[in-house]
């Protein structure tokens, strides 16, 4: 589901070739005019049109489910969980979530074990919400750190001294994804409920 | 109900017996709104709430230009969004119109939120072969509407020998005018012509016809707006739909400043927050209902000083009211009836708020002559209420409700006041009077009473 004025044409070539290989079905459907159509009719803002994006390719994997009676795969792994680096009700948004348990390190192990190409395991990670949008770029810090921060804050649970300490990361940096993470606890919970009975 | 209309140059009558449809030209949210703006506002506010009190359903839209030249400039000067910018003053305008007490539109549409529906409104107009696509954009031909000038009264052919250079040499005609305008500088969006935004008499025609239909009721705005912005709005419209437009073009009066237009421009403006903090929300609400609202009127510190005094006559009246009590009463339930029933018939007659005002005062010095002539009782008292409460309500004058507390308070100080006095504890007695001072407490002394009235703190008082 690529924006054709946003996702670059490598990616959807990417897919195709995971596709191929598989020999799964699928459909290629452009989002572009639906966005497009959307913002004819709300206030321009290209953050939350970004997340725009990844919600209506969430409405449409919910529709096609729908018509299929399936289940909706998310692709969320660990340190994508864990620093809530995902939209809320977008690619956040699954039935299932199976590599969820593995930081992005370990989904990359794992691709290597299942014979993925390996233009698609060593490209940047990206979720392309926006024109040249890379992951790394926007939180200023490779994935290696990111990954090493997080096993030791959650997976050891160390202190934050300690967690810098260990990973010999600037400790500015262990607070930064420290902050991540305390920040969008509310993308990780299920909607606050009044009182139920 | 009678009402000027600017289009036919007679008074029109406005049906009342259903549901009222009214769309007011909003502002352009790129700077603080002025007391011009307010004035315009207050009229169609008063205009709304009369008819609601006469049980009139309304449905009222007033639209915020939210893309223009002047957003993007100065968007562009303070190095931010032009969204930021709109957002900004958009937030401001709530703030100052609520307190304005002002009653909100039924909705305030955006320009920016009804780009879909723009380009389908132009989309229309070429297909109809009303409307081009040139290189600079895409225009509306003034020569395929004959009718072009009605609701200003220009001829068409005495505007184009008035018009100079033609400065765009892309439009086939110099008076043709802008529907989509092409452009590199956020925002813009994608359109079948071209990536861009649209110009700024488009959204009106478009909003106005989404929200109340081909052929609503009341068309509003203030009088700079007749031309070119209305013109080209009928322009759009009626070519669009073939029908008439607006049943009613209602056009407020400019406010001018020492005879002078007030404008951005000029830099002579004054700022809605400005007259708010100096002189509060009910005399500038006096103020712009002063004079009928086709003509100007002219802001300055002596005639709003005039309405100072007026709004104290106002609250001196309520105070009276609430603490009527004298035996000896005049009968006068007749005269009441007719002052309400001359208010009514001054708004219906082209809603002239001047002399509705007059009757208003009217009522206001009566009653206030009664309380001095120790002639204000319980019964008269309750009669007055109503109508004055009524008339209040319509103005959207304000007098903040009391606590029992509060009042009980003030009752008790007063007494004790007076019990200093008795005992010649004059030192204690003023302490009382200073603290009363400051809650904005007067004392009105009659022959057998005295009585107390909590004033509007008024900052240009001093």
């Amino acid at each position: 589901m690529p924006d054709t004025t946003i996702t670059p044409f490598s990616e959807t070539q990417d897919a195709m070739k995971i596709i191929s290989l598989i020999g799964m079905e699928y459909k290629l459907i452009d989002i572009n005019p639906i966005v497009k159509e959307y913002s004819m009719y709300l206030v321009p803002n290209e953050k939350a049109k970004g997340n725009l994006r990844a919600r209506v390719r969430t409405n449409i994997l919910y529709y096609y489910a729908n018509i299929e009676n399936y289940l909706v795969l998310g692709s969320s792994d660990k340190s994508e969980y864990l620093t809530g680096y995902f939209t809320k009700f977008g690619d956040g948004a699954s039935d299932l979530a199976p590599i969820i348990s593995l930081y992005k390190l370990q989904v990359r192990e794992i691709a290597k074990h299942l014979g993925i190409p390996e233009n698609i395991i060593s490209k940047k990670s990206s979720p392309h919400l926006w024109k040249d949008h890379e992951a790394e770029k926007e939180l200023g810090i490779q994935y290696e750190e990111i990954d090493s921060i997080l096993y030791c804050l959650f997976d050891e649970k160390l202190s934050i001294e300690k967690t810098a300490e260990t990973t010999k990361i600037d400790i500015k940096i262990v607070e930064k994804i420290h902050q991540l993470n305390i920040k969008s606890e509310h993308k990780r919970l299920q909607p606050q409920k009044s009182d139920m009975k | 109900m009678q009402l000027q209309d600017t289009l036919s140059n007679k008074e029109q009558t406005l049906d009342i017996s259903k549901k009222i449809k009214i769309y007011l030209c909003g502002v352009t949210v790129y700077d603080e709104s002025h007391i011009g703006h307010a004035r315009t506002i207050i009229i169609f506010d008063v205009l709304r709430k009369y008819l609601e009190s006469k049980k009139v359903e309304v449905e009222f839209i007033q639209n915020f230009t939210d893309v223009d030249d002047k957003i993007i400039n100065r968007a562009t000067t303070e190095n931010v969004s032009a969204q930021e910018i709109s957002d900004k003053y958009i937030k401001s305008y709530f703030k100052d119109f609520d307190e304005l007490n002002i009653m909100r539109a039924t909705n305030y549409p955006k320009a920016t939120e009804h780009i879909g529906d723009i380009i389908k409104f132009i989309e229309k107009l070429i297909d109809k072969e009303i409307a081009y696509v040139s290189k600079n954009g895409v225009y509306f031909s003034v020569s395929k509407f004959p009718q072009y000038g009605k609701l200003s009264k220009k001829k068409i052919d005495e505007l184009q020998s008035g018009s100079r250079i033609q400065i765009d040499e892309t439009k086939k005609d110099p008076l043709d005018f802008a529907l989509w305008k092409y452009s590199g500088i956020n925002p813009t969006w994608e359109s079948p012509w071209g990536k861009g935004r649209p110009g700024w008499h488009i959204e009106c025609s478009a909003m106005s016809i989404k929200y109340l239909g081909e052929n609503f009721d009341i068309h509003g705005g203030g009088r700079d707006l007749i031309f070119p912005h209305h013109e080209n709005e009928i322009a759009q419209s009626e070519s669009h739909t073939g029908n008439q437009f607006a049943k009613i073009w209602m056009h407020v009066g400019m406010v001018t400043l020492g005879g002078e237009k007030m404008s951005k421009s000029l830099g002579n403006t004054k700022s809605i927050k400005y007259v708010l903090e100096n002189w509060g929300p009910n005399i500038i609400r006096l103020f712009c209902l002063s004079g009928h609202y086709s003509k100007v009127i002219d802001y300055s510190e002596e005639i709003l000083k005039e309405n100072f005094s007026k709004w104290r006559q106002v609250e001196t009246c309520y105070f009276e009211l609430i603490h009527a009590n004298n035996k000896n009463q005049e009968n006068i339930s007749e005269k009441i009836k007719k002052i309400g029933m001359k208010f009514d018939k001054s708004l219906e007659n082209d809603f002239n708020t001047h002399l509705a005002l007059s009757s208003f005062f009217e009522l206001v010095k009566e009653t206030n002559r009664l309380a001095a002539e120790e002639k204000l009782g319980e019964e008269n008292s309750v009669i007055i209420k109503k109508e004055f409460q009524r008339i209040l309500k319509i103005l959207g004058l304000n007098i903040p409700e009391m606590s029992i507390d509060e009042k009980q308070k003030i009752d008790e100080l007063i007494s004790n006041r007076e019990k200093f006095r008795d005992e010649k504890q004059f030192v204690q007695a003023d302490k009382i009077r200073e603290k009363l001072n400051e809650m904005n407490i007067e004392l009105i002394d009659h022959k057998e009473k005295t009585i107390w009235m909590k004033k509007e703190k008024i900052k240009s008082e001093k």
